[in-house]
């Protein structure tokens, strides 16, 4: 998954996890069925008022 | 293989660390990374994680010896080791953000006792580790102690043997 943010930032990874206010996105993780959270070692949490409303891209 | 600017969830291994004074390598666990390809070199691929003005902010350099998709092509070692003393250069994974970009993947010294060799790894028994030149890293600091290192031959660029 590709997110453009309204400050023209582009982030890629994983959706991990979603909220009403945020979303998780992991880069970088242990393939772990399910991914364990303590196997994430790179990850943004992205606000979703600055998640432009577009979907970039699909991996 | 993929081209700049793919976006691309990759797989990789790593060195690995043992903190038990008796070592149980099962083999190396896989890694994901997900992100822009932004550089593609003999040695590297660099992965952006986020980019801004097409710029990467914060990813990994991964040696491509580390990739699972290139196991099979990379180079492997042979060498005759039996005890003593080894010395072992090798490529790290090397993350980097607030757009500090390196120029290149780490160098990492390993010195210690030849324990084993498997298939996918050299094994070293009480290691001390050093990094060489410009650190740019998320090569973790390890305050516990650590027992053994086992390093996948193919991100291995060197050995020395000192008995």
């Amino acid at each position: 998954m590709a997110i453009l943010t309204r400050d023209n930032t582009i982030f890629y990874g994983l959706i991990y996890k979603i909220s009403d206010k945020s979303l998780v996105l992991a880069h970088n993780f242990t393939e772990t069925k399910p991914i364990d959270s303590s196997e994430i070692k790179s990850e943004d949490i992205i606000k979703t008022k600055k998640i432009k409303p577009k979907e970039l891209n699909s991996l | 293989m993929v081209s700049i600017n793919s976006i691309i969830a990759v797989r990789y291994i790593d060195a690995l660390y043992f903190t038990n004074k008796n070592i149980d390598f099962g083999g190396f666990p896989e890694h994901v990374t997900m992100g822009r390809i932004f550089k593609k070199e003999e040695d590297y691929i660099g992965v952006s994680f986020s980019d801004k003005n097409s710029f990467p902010q914060k990813g990994l350099l991964l040696p491509t010896g580390s990739l699972i998709l290139d196991a099979k092509k990379s180079k492997k070692f042979t060498p005759e080791i039996k005890t003593g003393i080894v010395g072992v250069f090798w490529k790290d994974i090397t993350y980097f953000d607030n757009d500090k970009l390196p120029k290149d993947c780490t160098t990492i010294y390993t010195e210690g006792e030849f324990f084993s060799t498997q298939k996918e790894a050299l094994i070293i028994k009480n290691p001390k580790t050093i990094k060489i030149g410009e650190i740019v890293s998320g090569h973790p600091e390890k305050r516990k102690k650590i027992y053994f290192c086992a390093i996948p031959w193919s991100i291995i660029t060197s050995i020395e043997n000192y008995d």
